[in-house]
């Protein structure tokens, strides 16, 4: 199981307003690169999901790391936005 | 069309096929006229002739003139020569313009379709949501290809479509999504509604865009959208107080992996 705590302050409002987790996870039928721009996601996703927040195209980000931390030493599973310092694994 | 075009080539070639005939004759009277300059020089009754004419006579030759109508001195008419009709110069400004006009007229006429049918489903957008801010986006989805969802049918069926009735929209619309700006106001109200009610929304994840839905109860569908098999997917928590106990209690207030301070909002 891979848990977040969002930076975002909104999504986390969102999250305890909510009381429950959300699923999270990247705009793309499985095996393609992430959308970002809003034309692309509108054109593929918009049909099957109830909302679309528009916050403009978000060019150049990269997803969130995962890193497995049941067992030692911890392992990047996915390497996104942060980068973890290798010592920091063991 | 104007100078040099198709009409004044069919005349110059009526021209040319004159002038070749007009040649022709001219030979003719140039061969006549040879045999007479021949005849001329080598026949005696024909110089006899020519100087009965002038007025010479042989000794002994009486002359009997009949008085009447003098004949009339023939000349011979070299041909009649064809005036070429040198095609005049038309304004072609009349159809360079029009050649360049025509274009344009059609350009207009295909942007201001398109314009229009925008605006009708820009219509039909604030209906469902009671915002028409967001026409071109859900335009933008209609286009590309998703045929079956009602909206790309009534659109399909007309494009004024301002008489369908509301309540068959409304209706139609529960299977398709609404855009809305980040900063639109109620834009979290409106979240939480769709997310507890068990709806998915695709929102910026502090990375990059995501599609999220409510954990537990929406995997089969985030599954079946994205194509994905067995892979579980990462839950967003508020932080560790959303989780038993145990599992908030380890949790330091540096994070172990990077050093950096967690922000007290998120070690809540």
């Amino acid at each position: 199981m891979a848990l977040r705590v969002p930076a975002d302050p909104r999504l986390r409002s969102l999250l305890e307003r909510l009381d429950r987790p959300l699923y999270s996870t990247s705009v793309n039928r499985s095996g393609q690169p992430a959308l970002w721009r809003v034309a692309d996601i509108l054109g593929e996703f918009e049909a099957a999901v109830d909302l679309v927040v528009d916050a403009g195209d978000l060019p150049g980000r990269l997803p969130s790391t995962i890193v497995d931390v049941s067992r030692r030493p911890f392992r990047i599973l996915r390497q996104g936005a942060l980068s973890i310092p290798p010592e920091a694994l063991a | 069309m104007g100078s040099g075009g198709l009409s004044d080539y069919r005349k110059v070639e009526a021209g040319r096929g004159q002038l070749n005939a007009n040649i022709e004759e001219l030979k003719r009277i140039n061969s006549g006229l040879r045999r007479e300059v021949e005849s001329l020089g080598s026949d005696p009754e024909r110089v006899a002739l020519e100087a009965r004419q002038l007025g010479y006579f042989r000794e002994g030759q009486r002359v009997v003139r009949f008085q009447g109508q003098a004949p009339r001195p023939s000349y011979f008419t070299l041909g009649a020569l064809v005036r070429v009709q040198v095609p005049r110069e038309r304004p072609d400004w009349i159809w360079k313009l029009a050649g360049m006009a025509m274009p344009l007229a059609a350009y207009a006429a295909w942007a201001l379709r398109r314009r229009l049918g925008h605006t009708a489903v820009g219509v039909l957008g604030g209906r469902r949501s009671g915002k028409v801010s967001t026409p071109v986006g859900v335009l933008r989805g209609r286009r590309s290809g998703m045929v079956s969802t009602p909206v790309a049918v009534l659109r399909g069926r007309s494009s004024g479509m301002v008489s369908t009735p509301v309540g068959v929209l409304g209706a139609a619309g529960a299977a398709r999504s609404m855009r809305i700006g980040a900063a639109e106001p109620g834009l979290a109200d409106r979240l939480a509604d769709l997310l507890a009610g068990g709806g998915v929304a695709i929102m910026p994840c502090d990375t990059i865009y995501g599609i999220v839905g409510p954990a537990p109860g929406s995997e089969a569908k985030l599954r079946e959208l994205k194509g994905r098999g067995e892979k579980s997917f990462l839950q967003l928590i508020a932080g560790p107080s959303g989780w038993p106990a145990s599992a908030a209690s380890g949790c330091p207030n540096r994070c172990p992996l990077t050093g950096r301070a967690r922000s007290p909002s998120s070690s809540r």
